[in-house]
Order: structure tokens, then C-alpha cells, then sequence
């Protein structure tokens, strides 16, 4: 019997082997699609079943998993994304990363929903897609160039994924490149160099199928219109992109400095997001369909190039005590086109500096001077010298040189430029947080102290409650797939225009505060209602009803199962834990120690329904509908 | 006295870094009103007020006392990562 066709999807996914060049259709069952959704949840679940445990990153039976979602290639504001799963080779749990740029939509019109490549190709090649013609090609005139260029030299009608040498040289951190978007965490561009990988391209026309077209129109239009209106997607994020970070986690004492040696500097106001709009930006650019654009391009010795977003200048700027903006944006370009995570890169150079001033390193690397820094990222990638061991990233650097209570990183995924010490539900995020140290699975640090509430920042208050709501909510929405920018949106506009000094703001802080109990009882409930617009647009394009709480849902299902993997690959409780200067050492008065995570990982546990040693209960993973 | 470190906005017309003898945050205030009027009094209304890393409101508002060592920053919210 013809199996249906759902809508939403292009109902064919790929199964590339680069060892012997075949292509297959890769099976997944409708009921996986509809309790995962796509992109993160059901990379993370292909993972989970197409490979054994333990199985080495770079082993070639590993898989390099790029997929779409539902709402890819539609008109939905911000949904034209991709996501790749794997296993990272820095941190050896589950790795995925999500992308902007055409290459999502242009993969979906040609066709595939999922694309999933495994095996290792005996030289250099790169996958094109157009529709039905797959072809595995040499890729020996690209291996070796950067990103930029490489992209350059792929045929123009094409959405591109490529590495830059960091990829090939197996740089544990390196991301994939897509136009000047990234998928920048996790080390998913090692793994694709591990396969002799350098490009996937795609292109096609095939169309989506949307169930309600008209009702689906009408709601672009009006969100859309409502994120131009509203004050941060419409206002802060346009104007300064997340830049505008700067100097507001320099003020609230969460820019990590020197690595992580202490939260704020004054100089940060030369690296700020003001500063730069005002200095260097030459334009905006964005992914399409999305009305924020939240990028900006700056001249760079007389060439237009992507800006840095925040996390660079925390990390590659305060964190190497670097307050020299074109330096910055410097090392932010050499890090993009060498297709390398500026987060872990200023990360692991920032540990290897204070190792050195601790002179537990033998190398020039200082805080206060920083001539050579951009011939060193360079090594980074083509590992060379003190390149090589930091091309290891900061876990492995200290099993080697010592330093471990300095070792920034969550299970081996160097930290954003968040100092939790100053937001502690962050500091719950970051510890539980699958793929490890990483602000972009929740943000909670937005609640309590760069968004526009001061939900005290120093208490553990309903901070578990607020973990869990974020953690399953952005689940869902990088498995739909939309931007994570998305949900700054979810919080009414008129919130960012109260005196944060005023009565109301202050009352509803404290409010939001106290709520742990009833924030505690929503977690239990399904809400079955359509009240975000995620929720609707799922709706419209599937002909069916997909309320907030089947939304949420999903996310809570898609966090278990990444727990799953990496309980199948060895981590235990005792991962989910912060480095040891971020628990002991205090960066606020008032404060006797840094995160008070054991105050807070208990509740979360019993909250997510896992048992004292965070394992999910069988009647959670039942609950779930979670196969394993 | 303490550091006054405003908006990068608010900086453009009244510096980046200024000395306040102030012994409140409130006193503060005030100073500011009085010598930088309106675009001071706007940014104020709009931004969060910050010492030392803790907004006022987790203080003691506008009684918060000041001291020699204090920074006080003028923070908007944004998001991001
Ligand atoms: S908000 Fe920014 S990152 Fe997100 S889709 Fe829009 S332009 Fe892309």
C-alpha cells in the first residue's frame, strides 16, 4: 500500500554512505516525525538508533545528521534552518547546532527532509543534491581554502554547509559555514572532516505542502508585523544585534574577563555593541523570511565582512583581556572563514593565558598583550605548535597541564560569555544542559539579567522551574525548526517599556519570584490551548490541532532523549556540574560562594521526573512515548 | 564618590566615565538631573540602574549608600547569544 504523504515534510529523507558512495532513501516512521517533529528531535533520535553505544566521533560508522523541520521553507518568520546532530569530539555527548542562512530551505526544496551521511570517502569530496540527482563529487580544488572562498567556488544557485581547515584538521570545536551563518557549537565540522567531507550543496523547487494555506498567510503576516513592533525584535535586535550584550553584562558583573577571573571591566564599553553600530557596522543582513536581521557586516581592511555577535566579544575580546574592538573583529573573521567556534577558541586560549601567567604553561600568551593572537587562532586550525593542544579545547588542556578548577568548560563544552556567578538559574542551564556548557537551550540568564526582568539573579527561587519551561520550550522550537531569537519575542513588548526602577516591573519580578509552586503545577500540565504562534503555524501546515502543551511536550520528549544518549555514552549526574571556580569563588559581595548548585539540581531532577541520580523514571520515558 | 558609567547613548553627551560625589544612589540622582537635564532624566526612566553588579531594586533603591570603590552603570535589557 502507498504510504500517506504528510504535510510539512518532503516525506523522503537520504542515507548517504561516503565509504561506497551509495545513496539510499533513509526510512523514518511517520509516528517519530510526529512525536520529534524534525531538526533537533529527530536528529537526536536517528543518532540514538543509528549508531552503537560508544562508538568514537570519528569513527567512520559515525553519523553527520543535517535536517529540516515542518516549517522549513515556508513564509514562517525565522524558520528557515537546519540543524546538524552528531556526537562531538570535544565532549563525546550529543552534538548539534543549528544554522540560518538558504541552505535549510534550499535542502528542503530539494526534496529531503532528513539527509543523513555516514561512512569516510578515501579523499576529498563534497555532496550535491539537486533533487533527485545525487552525487557524491572531488572536492580536491576545495580542501585547503577557507570557508569564504570555498563557498565561492560551489555553484551559485546552491544553499552550501561547508568546512574551513579547521574541519579538516580536525580542530575539536570546529562549525559548519553556511553563506556567513554558523553551526558553530559542538565540533560538528570535525566530524564532517573526519568523512573527507568539505561541502554539502542543495538546490530545488519543490514546495511544501500546507494544510490551511490561508489561515497560515494570515498569521505570517501578523507576526511578522508584531516582531517589527515589538522592542526587542523590532527594536534592539535590528538596530544593535546581540552585541548590545556588551555592556550589559559588563554593568550587571556577568562578562567573563580573563577567564572567568571576574565578571565586569570598564574598558568593555570599547567593545560594545554601541560602539560598534556607531564606529564599524556597514549594514545589517539576516537569514531570509526572517523580519529581525539581526547580523551586521563592518569593513575589515577594506572588505565587508560578518560582524562579531556578542559571544565573540565576550569570549575573543573581556575573556583574553582583549578591549580592542578591530582586533576583535579581526579574530572574528579569521575564526569564521578558518570554520572555527569562536566561543571555544577564546576559551581555550583564555585557560592556556592564565595557565601561562600560572606558569603551568610554557608559552607568550598574556591578558595585557595580545600582538600574535591572530597567528595563533591560525595554528588553532591548521595545528601548529601550541595550536595543537588547543585545538583540544580547555577539558583536554587540563587533564595535560593542570589547572582544572580554572577549566571553563560543562562536559567538556567550553562556557558561553554568561558568568553564572551572577545569574545561578544559568548556572542550572549550563550544569543540565545536554550538549554542555551552552546559553542557547534556555537562557535564563535573560530572565534574570540581560532581559528587561530582574528575576534576582543571586536566588535559586523558582530557577529550576524556570530551567525546565525554557530547556523543553527551546527544544521544541529548534525541533520545528525556528530561531531561538524567537522566544525573546514570547514576552509581551509592553514588559521591555516599564521603569525597571518602577513599581510594576519590581512586582512582577518578585512575582515571577514566588510562582515556583504554581510555575511547578503548568510544568504538570498540558496546557491545551493555542497561545504562541509555534504552536498555530505547526497547526496550520498539519491540518491538525497542535496545542501549547503538545509543543512544549515535544521539547520535554526531545531533552529526555538527548539525556538518553548521553547516559548510553557514560555521562552520569555527576557531569551535570560547573567548574570548580564557578561553585567556590564568589564575584559578588553579598555572596559567600559562587553558584549554589547544589541547591537547585535536586528540585530540577524530581521536576524533569528523573530519579536522585538523574535518570529518567520508565514512567517518565512511558509518559513521553520515548522508545529505547 | 563613585563611577558613573552610562549607556553608550547617554555617553556620547556626557562621557563614558565620570566621578560622582555622591553618598546614595539617590544623591546621585539627583546630581545627574541637575546637571545633565532631560536626556539623563530619559535614560534613567528607560534603563536599569546597576552598582556593582546588583540592580537597585535588590538594594535598597535609591537609599542604596555609596562608596568610594562603587560603580554605578546605566544598563539597558537586550538578548542574544
Ligand atoms: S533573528 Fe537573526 S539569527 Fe534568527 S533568523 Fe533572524 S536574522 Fe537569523
Amino acid at each position: 500500500m502507498e504510504k500517506a504523504l504528510m504535510a510539512g515534510y518532503m516525506n523522503r529523507s537520504l542515507d548517504v554512505d561516503l565509504s561506497s558512495g551509495r545513496v539510499s532513501e533513509l526510512a523514518i516512521n511517520d509516528e517519530d516525525l510526529q512525536l520529534y517533529l524534525g531538526g533537533k528531535g529527530i536528529g537526536t533520535r536517528l543518532l540514538y538508533d543509528h549508531t552503537p553505544a560508544g562508538l568514537d566521533p570519528y569513527d567512520p560508522e559515525m553519523v553527520l545528521i543535517f535536517s529540516t523541520g515542518p516549517l522549513t521553507a515556508t513564509r514562517a518568520p525565522q524558520s528557515n534552518r537546519f540543524v546538524v546532530t552528531t556526537k562531538s569530539p570535544l565532549t563525546g555527548a550529543v552534538a548539534n547546532s543549528t544554522c540560518g542562512g538558504s541552505f535549510a530551505s534550499k535542502l528542503k526544496k530539494a526534496g529531503v527532509d532528513v539527509l543523513l551521511i555516514r561512512g569516510r570517502a578515501d579523499h576529498p569530496v563534497y555532496l550535491e543534491i539537486n533533487e533527485d540527482d545525487v552525487q557524491v563529487k572531488d572536492a580536491g580544488h576545495l580542501w585547503g581554502k577557507g570557508a569564504e572562498e570555498t563557498q565561492e567556488l560551489l555553484p551559485k544557485a546552491f544553499g552550501k554547509a561547508v568546512i574551513g581547515p579547521a574541519g579538516e584538521n580536525l580542530v575539536r570545536y570546529a562549525c559548519i559555514v553556511s553563506e556567513e551563518r554558523l553551526a558553530g557549537r559542538t565540533g560538528c565540522g570535525a566530524v564532517m572532516g573526519s568523512k573527507n567531507l568539505k561541502a554539502v550543496i542543495a538546490t530545488g523547487k519543490r514546495k511544501v505542502e500546507i494544510m490551511d494555506d490561508a489561515a497560515f498567510s494570515k498569521l505570517q503576516t501578523s507576526i511578522n508585523k508584531y516582531l517589527r513592533s515589538h522592542p526587542m525584535t523590532g527594536d534592539v535586535l535590528p538596530r544593535l544585534g546581540t552585541p548590545s550584550l556588551v555592556n550589559i553584562t559588563a554593568g550587571r558583573n556577568i562578562l567573563p574577563v580573563n577567564n572567568f577571573q571576574r565578571g565586569t571591566d570598564r574598558r568593555a564599553v570599547n567593545i560594545s555593541g554601541e560602539k560598534l553600530a556607531a564606529e564599524e557596522m556597514e549594514k545589517r543582513s539576516g537569514c531570509i523570511n526572517c523580519p529581525i536581521v539581526c547580523g551586521r557586516s563592518v569593513k575589515l581592511k577594506g572588505k565587508i565582512v560578518k560582524g562579531p555577535e556578542f559571544e565573540t566579544l565576550g569570549l575573543m575580546g573581556a575573556n583574553l583581556g582583549n578591549f580592542d574592538l578591530k582586533l576583535v573583529l579581526e579574530l572574528n573573521q579569521i575564526c569564521d572563514d578558518l570554520g572555527m567556534d569562536s566561543i571555544s577558541t577564546g576559551g581555550s586560549i583564555g585557560f592556556a593565558t592564565e595557565l601561562t601567567e600560572r606558569g603551568l604553561l610554557p608559552s607568550d600568551l598574556s591578558f595585557d598583550r595580545h600582538e600574535g593572537i591572530c597567528d595563533l587562532v591560525r595554528d588553532i586550525a591548521h595545528r601548529r605548535g601550541l595550536g595543537d593542544d588547543l585545538a583540544e579545547g580547555v577539558k583536554r588542556m587540563s587533564e595535560k597541564y593542570g589547572g582544572t578548577e580554572y577549566a571553563i568548560h560543562v562536559k567538556g563544552l567550553e562556557l558561553p560569555s554568561y558568568d553564572p556567578r551572577g545569574c545561578y538559574g544559568q548556572g542550572l542551564e549550563y550544569a543540565t544542559t545536554n550538549r554542555g556548557g551552552c546559553h542557547v537551550q534556555g537562557s535564563t540568564m535573560f530572565f534574570e539579567a540581560t532581559g528587561p526582568l530582574n528575576i534576582d539573579p543571586l536566588s535559586v527561587r523558582a530557577k529550576p522551574q524556570l530551567v525546565v519551561m525554557q530547556q523543553n520550550l527551546v527544544a521544541a522550537i529548534s525541533s520545528s525548526v525556528f530561531c531561538v531569537f524567537a522566544t525573546y519575542g514570547v514576552i509581551p513588548g509592553f514588559i521591555y517599556r516599564l521603569n525597571p526602577q518602577g513599581l510594576v516591573a519590581r512586582i512582577i519580578a518578585q512575582a515571577v519570584l514566588n510562582s515556583g509552586p504554581i510555575l511547578t503545577m503548568v510544568l504538570k500540565t498540558k496546557a491545551p490551548l493555542k497561545i504562541l504562534w509555534f504552536e498555530k503555524f505547526l497547526s496550520y501546515i498539519f491540518g491538525r490541532k497542535v496545542s501549547l502543551g503538545d509543543f512544549i511536550e515535544t521539547g520535554e520528549r526531545v531533552f529526555n532523549m538527548e539525556r538518553l544518549y548521553n547516559m548510553r555514552e557514560g555521562f552520569t549526574a555527576s557531569d551535570d556540574t560547573l567548574p570548580e571556580r564557578l561553585l567556590s569563588e564568589p564575584t559578588f559581595k553579598e555572596a559567600e560562594r559562587g553558584v549554589p548548585l547544589d541547591e537547585m539540581l535536586p528540585k530540577y531532577y524530581r521536576l524533569r521526573g528523573w530519579d536522585p541520580d538523574g535518570i529518567p523514571t520508565e514512567k517518565t520515558l512511558k509518559r513521553l512515548q520515548i522508545r529505547h | 564618590m563613585a563611577i558613573l558609567i552610562p549607556t553608550y547613548d547617554l555617553a556620547q553627551e556626557i562621557g563614558a566615565e565620570i566621578e560622582i560625589d555622591a553618598a546614595t544612589v539617590g544623591e546621585l540622582l539627583s546630581i545627574g538631573r541637575e546637571r545633565w537635564g532631560k536626556p539623563f532624566e530619559d535614560t534613567v526612566r528607560a534603563a536599569a540602574i546597576v552598582v556593582n553588579g546588583r540592580a537597585i531594586t535588590r538594594l535598597k533603591g535609591k537609599r542604596t549608600p555609596l562608596g568610594p570603590d562603587d560603580t554605578v552603570w546605566l544598563v539597558n535589557a537586550s538578548a542574544g547569544g
